[in-house]
């Protein structure tokens, strides 16, 4: 039984408030919204196009199967952050679940990114995850990649040039893990 | 002579007779005895195993310390409601607003009864309940979770606390932060004001003038 309640209230470290609640079905048009306003390069590394209501609607669709929990974080009625959880409900892998994060940039460095992984990483627990996965492009995600670090997840292997930017520079990938262990040591 | 707010229950259990005591005086504890439960565990001991800590607690002002024990004067169960200690991030919200639901425990042989449920209804059931912020800490290190996983420990605590009108908070608080399955829950009573409410969520997140 997942005990998270929502909407969860965080302040961040310049005072303002901010709601985290789970992505719903209604949220489609905001969220569109909001990598819409991104700027191209934040956006460019993704699987899929996330300003396509379509990718949207998947996304959404994939909630009510449970292969993703998404949240949101709104200030003032608007989505400022969209992290989720995506999992596989069969084989040798739904034990790893992968996380993905995006903060708006006005809202950055201001602890936001830190309690939306934070508020997943104990979903993923709840779920019974033995790890969680995040993909980072070295070079253009490189404050996520050390915020994950300070929330325990590891560098655990480097991919060399595997993505191209927009100017076609070529990036490597950084694979992150952080082992979510059931119980402490004997030790 | 008993404190004017003591409450006190006996029933049965499948394991025998229990009495539950809240706002329990130094005497009271004096003459009752832990279980072997409490020190037999090599890999657990209860955070609180001495008599003393109990006894130091309940002579502190405003402090309700409740007992579970058999009749033949076993202490089985207890929990402690006070106000946290000089220098605790707590108290900066404000003289005497803040208590702690300490520690509440239950020795093995006597879990499942529903010991645990009835020690926090009797802390809470406090003359200050509307004028005070009840809060605890879960942390996940001290918890016995030899037969449960930390996740289902930390539902059962959401789900006890929740009964007496608990609820989840999130803060920054380093201890807290350092495992995701760590707690802290609180309940704000009906005659905290807007200003002490603010505070309480400032402190929460590091953010009140003091820091």
């Amino acid at each position: 039984m997942l005990q998270e309640r929502y909407p969860k209230e965080v302040v961040l470290t310049d005072g303002k408030e901010v709601t985290l609640r789970p992505l719903e079905e209604e949220d489609q048009d905001d969220l569109v919204r909001f990598y819409q306003e991104l700027p191209l390069r934040e956006r460019w590394f993704f699987k899929e196009d996330p300003c396509d209501p379509s990718v949207i609607s998947k996304w959404v669709d994939a909630r009510r199967t449970g292969n993703a929990l998404g949240v949101l974080a709104i200030y003032k009625g608007r989505v400022l952050a969209h992290a989720s959880l995506l999992r596989r409900t069969y084989g040798g892998r739904k034990h790893v679940g992968r996380l993905r994060i995006t903060v708006s940039p006005r809202f950055r460095s201001k602890r936001l990114g830190t309690w939306m992984v934070f508020d997943l990483i104990r979903r993923a627990m709840e779920l019974g995850l033995e790890k969680i996965q995040a993909d980072f492009i070295v070079g253009a995600e490189d404050l996520a990649i050390e915020a994950v670090q300070r929330l325990d997840f590891v560098r655990e292997s480097l991919i060399k040039d595997y993505a191209q930017d927009e100017k076609g520079t070529y990036h490597d990938c950084q694979i992150m893990i952080k082992h979510l262990h059931k119980e402490w040591s004997d030790f | 002579m008993a404190h004017k707010n003591q409450k006190r229950i006996e029933w049965s259990t499948r394991r025998g007779k229990v009495i539950i005591s809240s706002f329990c005086s130094p005497d009271d504890i004096v003459s009752l005895s832990f279980i072997e439960a409490y020190t037999k565990y090599a890999r657990y001991r209860s955070i609180v195993s001495k008599k003393e800590t109990l006894i130091k607690a309940a002579s502190q002002p405003d402090t309700n310390v409740t007992l579970a024990f058999t009749p033949d004067g076993k202490i089985i169960g207890f929990g402690i409601l006070g106000y946290p200690p000089p220098g605790e991030r707590w108290q900066r919200v404000g003289n005497r607003i803040m208590m702690e639901v300490s520690v509440i425990e239950v020795g093995r042989p006597w879990r499942s009864l529903g010991i645990s449920k009835k020690i926090l209804r009797f802390l809470v059931d406090h003359p200050l309940e509307e004028r005070r912020i009840f809060y605890m800490v879960g942390y996940s290190w001290t918890w016995d979770l030899e037969r449960i996983s930390a996740m289902d420990y930390r539902n059962m605590l959401i789900s006890m606390f929740s009964q007496q009108g608990f609820e989840t908070f999130q803060t920054n608080e380093p201890n807290i932060m350092m495992r995701p399955e760590n707690l802290f829950m609180a309940r704000i009573g009906a005659n905290i004001s807007e200003a002490i409410q603010k505070q309480f969520k400032q402190v929460r997140f590091d953010l009140d003038p003091y820091v």
